[in-house]
């Protein structure tokens, strides 16, 4: 038996790492802003974890599955449907004269975002082990 | 003068005749507010773990929003953990006079 | 290896970089009138050469079993289609400071000291008001590590402050 603090934990345990690794991918992009013939990465996390609490909330999925009425025929190779993170270029204008295409202010925009959310995450979790801790403190109160 | 009426020692028939008439009244027992008491507070914990889970996923359209389902159910939990220890400690108290 | 940490890392090596371009930058601006140096012929303009690296191979190595990378789309025909993201995060270092051997300028100045037989002096090929659009965009650049610097001890303090 495993005791669980509350239903959401280990998602949000699971995207403050994914908040931290993209992080480091924008301060990597920013360190990188005048390097010849580099790309701004990034990475997309929202999918895998939407899939994951989908099936942590039992709601199902929010796709339609393709049902395989044949097992002779091939299953549906579903991009959406995995619980992995993806890393991508973020990439969509023309490259300066040193081939580089990193745009600081998209980079800095970024960053503030992802920094917000690490902290409202790591507000979210420390309320609900405040929570979980008062409920055992409370049996003290008990005279 | 008008006559001094005897004080009559308090008979439990009469007593137990006005507790049916108390009842009577349709409201709820203390059984059914507890019920729906405890209802409530594990939907606000429900929704407080949704939030949490929204933010986890990106999918939070305010944050204030999902600060405020938070809030509610840090604040109903304790609420209720300290009516439980009021009620309790109300038991034993009780339980502890003297017959 | 600390994973956590490496943030620091990378953002420090960027500050490092961008200071040495801006010491080469000064040091262009500072010597845009001198004719003589040591290797002879006038002063040759430098100019510093950036280099992503893998500095955490462990590091990028997990990261890479943690997810899948989606292929280049190459939107605009860059000629890169299908180029995957590996490695992930990478950092900066200064390859090299090169040499500029474009032709010096030459001014017609028969009374200086080093004109030669024709009576033209050497000088530079080093345009201030180019050396000062450098410089702002180094300190730009270098403004922007340092907010990515503290972006990150900020998120490591709110990390910490779970544990009290």
């Amino acid at each position: 038996m495993s005791i669980e603090i509350s239903a959401s934990h280990h998602l949000a345990a699971k995207a403050l790492d994914y908040r931290a690794i993209r992080q480091d991918m924008i301060s990597s992009n920013i360190a990188n802003a005048d390097t010849p013939y580099y790309r701004p990465r990034d990475i997309r996390f929202e999918d895998a974890l939407a899939n994951e609490s989908a099936k942590i909330q039992n709601q199902g999925s929010l796709k339609l599955q393709m049902a395989q009425t044949d097992s002779a025929h091939l299953p549906l190779a579903d991009e959406s449907s995995s619980s992995r993170a993806k890393t991508f270029f973020r990439d969509g204008h023309m490259a300066r004269n040193d081939g580089n295409s990193v745009d600081l202010d998209v980079e800095t925009t970024e960053m503030s975002k992802n920094s917000i959310m690490f902290n409202a995450l790591i507000g979210a979790m420390k309320k609900n082990s405040d929570i979980f801790k008062s409920v055992i403190d409370s049996s003290s109160k008990v005279s | 003068m008008s006559s001094i009426e005897n004080i009559s020692g308090v008979s439990s028939a009469e007593l137990l005749k006005q507790k049916s008439k108390i009842e009577g009244n349709g409201g709820e027992d203390f059984a059914d507010t507890l019920k729906s008491a405890i209802n409530e507070v594990n939907e606000l914990q429900e929704k407080g773990d949704k939030a949490v889970g929204d933010i986890a996923t990106g999918q939070v359209k305010d944050l204030h929003q999902a600060a405020l389902a938070i809030g509610k159910a840090e604040t109903s939990m304790k609420l209720m953990l300290e009516i439980r220890n009021k009620a309790l400690n109300a038991y034993k108290e009780l339980g502890r006079t003297q017959l | 290896m600390s994973n956590f940490l490496s943030s620091f890392d990378i953002s420090g090596y960027g500050l490092s970089a961008q200071r040495v371009r801006v010491n080469t930058i000064s040091q262009n601006i500072a010597n845009a009138q001198t004719t003589r140096t040591e290797e002879g012929g006038p002063y040759r303009r430098k100019e510093v050469v950036f280099k992503a690296i893998n500095f955490n191979e462990q590091f990028n190595q997990a990261v890479e079993g943690m997810t899948d990378s989606a292929q280049y789309q190459d939107p605009l025909n860059e000629g890169e289609f299908g180029k995957k993201v590996n490695p992930a995060i990478m950092s900066v270092i200064v390859d090299k400071i090169s040499r500029d051997d474009r032709e010096p300028k030459l001014k017609f100045d028969p009374a200086h000291p080093d004109a030669d037989a024709n009576g033209y002096v050497a000088y530079p090929n080093i345009n201030p008001v180019i050396e000062m659009a450098d410089l702002v965009e180094a300190t730009r650049s270098y403004q922007a590590n340092v907010a990515a610097f503290e972006s990150s001890k900020n998120m490591a303090n709110s990390a910490i402050s779970l544990l009290q």
